[in-house]
């Protein structure tokens, strides 16, 4: 049998480890790991690498995951504030719509400030665009879920603020103070408050101007079995499951499981929109807001077999400046 | 989703407007992925983010992929690379291990302490001699596709894997965990 130089054997070594030499080859090589130390060493850190890790990632790491990719895409190709008026194509989807209308609706309207409160308008913003985003119409237009502090006023007055809902349900109507450059002052314009039956507010939304489409405000729960257009599609067949009910008991979960997150947030979390992602026993909600330096934040958090009231670690987080 | 539909034909079908396809891509090689990240940190937390990382930057250069290697190939590259990244901001990742019941006892490769010195081990690596390592013994590429991709010849891959698993099982044996295998079988 020729000798097998050290270059040919360490060449051959990893298909020796996954046992994918022929039978003559497989010989040789052994026969030249026999005497050689060397070659031993490194055949022991090709099978160390070659072991499987430890755990692959869970159904719920996997969810948050595509959640956090998809989101951290979209979020970085969502306008900068000052530029919230240019018309931005949906880059996935969702994600994408929900952190457009993120960054819309934290639309300064100056009438609904408060005294007091110091707001500053977003660059280049003029008034003929605040004035179009005005137009807000209450339309049949899907809804979309957000948490109570998006649609709240200058919370931090402690009351009598426009838009807020009448009747301070849902524990978090109380001291969520908007976060963002204080551009989340509640108004008549942008919300309109209505209670679903599982008692969590869910704002409902819906824009005249062309520049949004309608068809895509809707609180997402995309269902991973269906495949991946039905994920990343904001459009028709969500929208039909909130608009005519047949969510059922996911939609009461799906609240839950937002409300609970944001009058939990040790952060204040100020979430203005929640993409809602559901597959067999698990829901992972994507929360999106805007900070102070009006850089695009969001964690994703997620629950399984609906047990909203376990509070949810947060599986991903990022900020998108 | 077909999986019979080819890396290639899913990456066209995406960079012609299928964001649905970009999803497949993710879903079919996501676990290669981790694995990797998970070798060359020692830690899920980082191996989640630098995952991630990772497919936001696939994502992103899509439209650069030349197709003169497999996508496979390039993808795991980007992971590489999102590890790389990542391991420059933290300075150095500390592998934190987990006790997981799931592990397998009896796998000597798997012992808790070879897996953390594996990490540290990798991280102190030549990069090149990293990347070439990683990429055949840990992701199973060809020569061929490597050398194309990093823009060098065959031989200089085949002798930076062998300088970068002799590297690899000097560092091991230092800190105590003899990678050197008595097997000849």
């Amino acid at each position: 049998m020729t000798q097998m130089t050290h270059e040919d054997v360490s060449a051959l070594l990893r298909s020796y480890a996954e046992d994918g030499l022929g039978k003559d080859q497989r010989a040789r090589v052994q026969d030249h790991l026999g005497s050689c130390a060397e070659c031993r060493a490194e055949l022991g850190v090709v099978t160390a690498l070659m072991a499987a890790p430890a755990r692959p990632m869970d159904d719920l790491e996997r969810a948050a995951l595509h959640q956090a990719v998809r989101t951290e895409i979209a979020l970085a190709q969502a306008p900068r504030m000052q530029r919230w008026g240019r018309r931005l194509a949906p880059a996935l989807g969702a994600a994408a719509i929900l952190a457009v209308i993120a960054v819309g609706i934290v639309s300064l309207d100056r009438d609904a400030i408060q005294p007091g409160r110091q707001v500053e308008a977003p660059a280049g913003t003029t008034n003929d665009e605040q004035a179009e985003e005005q137009q807000l119409d209450d339309g049949e237009d899907g809804t979309t879920a957000t948490s109570q502090a998006a649609a709240d006023s200058a919370g931090g007055s402690g009351g009598g603020s426009a838009g807020t809902t009448s009747s301070g349900k849902a524990a978090r109507n109380s001291g969520s103070v908007p976060a963002a450059g204080g551009a989340l002052q509640g108004s008549q314009l942008d919300s309109e408050l209505n209670r679903d039956r599982a008692g969590v507010t869910i704002v409902r939304r819906s824009f005249a101007s062309a520049r949004f489409d309608p068809g895509n405000l809707v609180a997402i729960a995309g269902d991973l079995a269906a495949g991946p257009s039905a994920e990343s599609d904001a459009g028709s067949d969500t929208q039909a499951l909130y608009a005519t009910g047949r969510a059922g008991p996911w939609r009461a979960t799906v609240a839950r499981c937002i409300e609970r997150t944001v009058s939990a947030s040790p952060l204040e979390l100020t979430a203005t929109s929640a993409t809602v992602y559901r597959h067999e026993d698990i829901v992972v909600i994507t929360f999106v807001w805007v900070d102070d330096s009006r850089a695009l934040n969001y964690e994703v958090r997620g629950w399984r077999n609906r047990d909203c009231d376990r509070p949810s670690p947060i599986y991903r987080r990022g900020r998108v400046p | 989703m077909d999986p019979e539909t080819s890396d290639d034909q899913l990456l066209a079908a995406f960079l012609g407007g299928d964001q649905g396809a970009f999803d497949t891509l993710m879903r079919r090689h996501e676990d290669r992925i981790f694995g990797l990240a998970l070798r060359m940190t020692g830690n899920r937390a980082d191996a989640l983010d630098a995952t991630q990382d990772a497919f936001v930057a696939a994502f992103r250069k899509a439209r650069t992929f030349k197709g003169t290697s497999a996508f496979s190939t390039w993808l795991y590259r980007i992971g590489i690379n999102a590890c790389h990244d990542l391991l420059r901001k933290k300075s150095k990742l500390v592998p934190t291990e987990e006790i997981d019941p799931g592990a397998m006892p009896d796998n000597m490769a798997e012992d808790v302490g070879l897996r953390m010195d594996l990490a540290l081990a990798l991280q102190d690596l030549n990069p090149d001699y990293r990347q070439a390592v990683l990429m055949h013994d840990l992701g199973g590429f060809p020569y061929e596709d490597i050398a194309v991709l990093t823009g060098v010849h065959v031989g200089t891959v085949k002798s930076r894997i062998s300088r970068g698993r002799k590297k690899l099982a000097e560092m091991l044996e230092q800190r105590g965990a003899p990678a050197a295998s008595n097997q000849t079988t």
